[in-house]
């Protein structure tokens, strides 16, 4: 009886050992192929617990945005005879993609998704959620891909203020710095600052953060600007990838008419 | 029927693993009340769907759940079976799991989780009583 119950536990033993050898390659395509199939209870029922959590509150939030969103948009519309070039409204596909993983060795700034090079998936691919820029695509393989995320030290991009118009650069650096603000800039806290469209990366006007703090520093000409991501990547299970190019939508003047 | 039940409780409660360390209270039950070799055979794939969940660390939780459950299997005819003996191995037993994995994986230990799982062991240990066995506690 107790010979058979060792000739258990060494093989179980041997069993769990046999990953740990792995490469981190192999170990997430043989996981990834594993748990689709394995995990598919617990995919569905998360998925429901996720679409239960979005709770009363996250909605009439999320339609005061709407409606506010509505408003802001008609008024723009009216402004649209002014000018002389045509309005074309752009509308991106978006690949809903699940968190599979996290990088150990930092937990914020890698995240494994479910989606590869099958989903068509390419490297500096934009990722976002409803709150705002995730990161990019860093890596791809066949079943799974990494993202480099904005809390990932030394991650930068082009960033805009929307209610002055200053570019900037947006950089991680333990917390993340929206750089070249000049002293004399009016930026406050609470501002928002957005993806500029400057980079060939990321489209313009995904919301990035919130000015939380402003600085002067022993700096001549410039100030330092501390903002809040949007996004918190360590709440994320699921996000969205920006698929393709955006499709053109030519608005009709009877629209605006309206 | 009633592994199977263990089974199934096992998927229905792995997706709340992340607030509630559930599947470690379950495994515990099991421990105390199963057939040793399938107490170790439930360790085993408890370990392996965790790792599932966290592809990059495939085979830490494997090996530490069956080596862990297997140390237990062995200490628990030492232990007086109590209500203090019983809430004081199984924190033992948890907390040692969790620096076991940490110190591999070398990522954070997050307090708000353990201390949940500590709070809700024991309503959880007699619903798993409850709903096996028909009683609230055996001792």
């Amino acid at each position: 009886m107790f010979r058979r119950h060792l000739i258990v536990f060494s093989v179980l033993v041997a069993l769990a050992i046999l990953p740990l050898l792995l490469q981190e390659q192999t170990k997430l395509v043989v996981s990834t192929k594993l748990s689709s199939v394995l995990l598919y209870p617990m995919t569905v029922m998360s998925e429901l617990v996720e679409f239960l959590s979005v709770s009363r509150a996250r909605i009439e939030e999320l339609e005061t945005m709407n409606s506010r969103l509505r408003l802001e948009n008609a008024a723009l519309r009216e402004r649209i005879p002014q000018d002389t070039t045509p309005f074309r409204e752009k509308k991106f596909k978006l690949l809903k993609a699940r968190v599979v993983g996290r990088d150990p060795s930092n937990i914020n700034g890698y995240l494994y998704i479910d989606k590869g090079s099958k989903d068509k998936l390419y490297l500096n691919q934009p990722v976002i959620t409803i709150d705002g820029l995730v990161g990019k695509v860093a890596f791809v393989d066949t079943y799974y891909s990494i993202i480099e995320t904005l809390e990932n030290a030394g991650f930068a991009i082009s960033g805009l203020h929307l209610k002055t118009g200053i570019h900037g650069i947006v950089k991680q650096r333990g917390s993340l710095h929206f750089d070249y603000v000049r002293i004399h800039d009016e930026i406050t806290t609470g501002d928002s600052i957005h993806t500029s469209g400057m980079s060939e990366i990321f489209p313009k006007g995904i919301l990035i953060g919130t000015v939380h703090g402003v600085q002067q520093i022993e700096d001549l000409f410039f100030k330092a600007v501390y903002l809040t991501p949007s996004v918190r990547v360590n709440r994320l299970t699921s996000v969205y990838l920006i698929v393709g190019e955006p499709t053109v939508k030519k608005l009709e003047l009877r629209e605006v008419s309206r | 029927m009633r592994y199977f039940i263990y089974f199934v409780l096992l998927y229905i409660l792995l997706p709340f693993n992340v607030t509630i360390d559930v599947t470690i209270i379950l495994l515990f039950f099991i421990i105390f009340n199963e057939n040793e070799r399938f107490a170790l055979i439930f360790a085993f794939i408890s370990g392996f769907l965790i790792d599932l969940y966290n592809p990059g660390r495939l085979g830490v939780n494997m090996l530490v759940y069956t080596l862990l459950c297997q140390s237990l299997l062995y200490l628990k005819k030492y232990i007086l079976r109590s209500l203090l003996t019983t809430f004081l191995t199984f924190i033992i037993f948890y907390l040692t799991k969790n620096i076991v994995v940490h110190i591999i994986l070398g990522s954070p230990l997050s307090s708000a989780p353990i201390a949940l799982t500590i709070i809700t062991f024991f309503p959880i240990f007699w619903l798993l009583h409850r709903l096996v066995y028909g009683v609230w506690m055996k001792t």
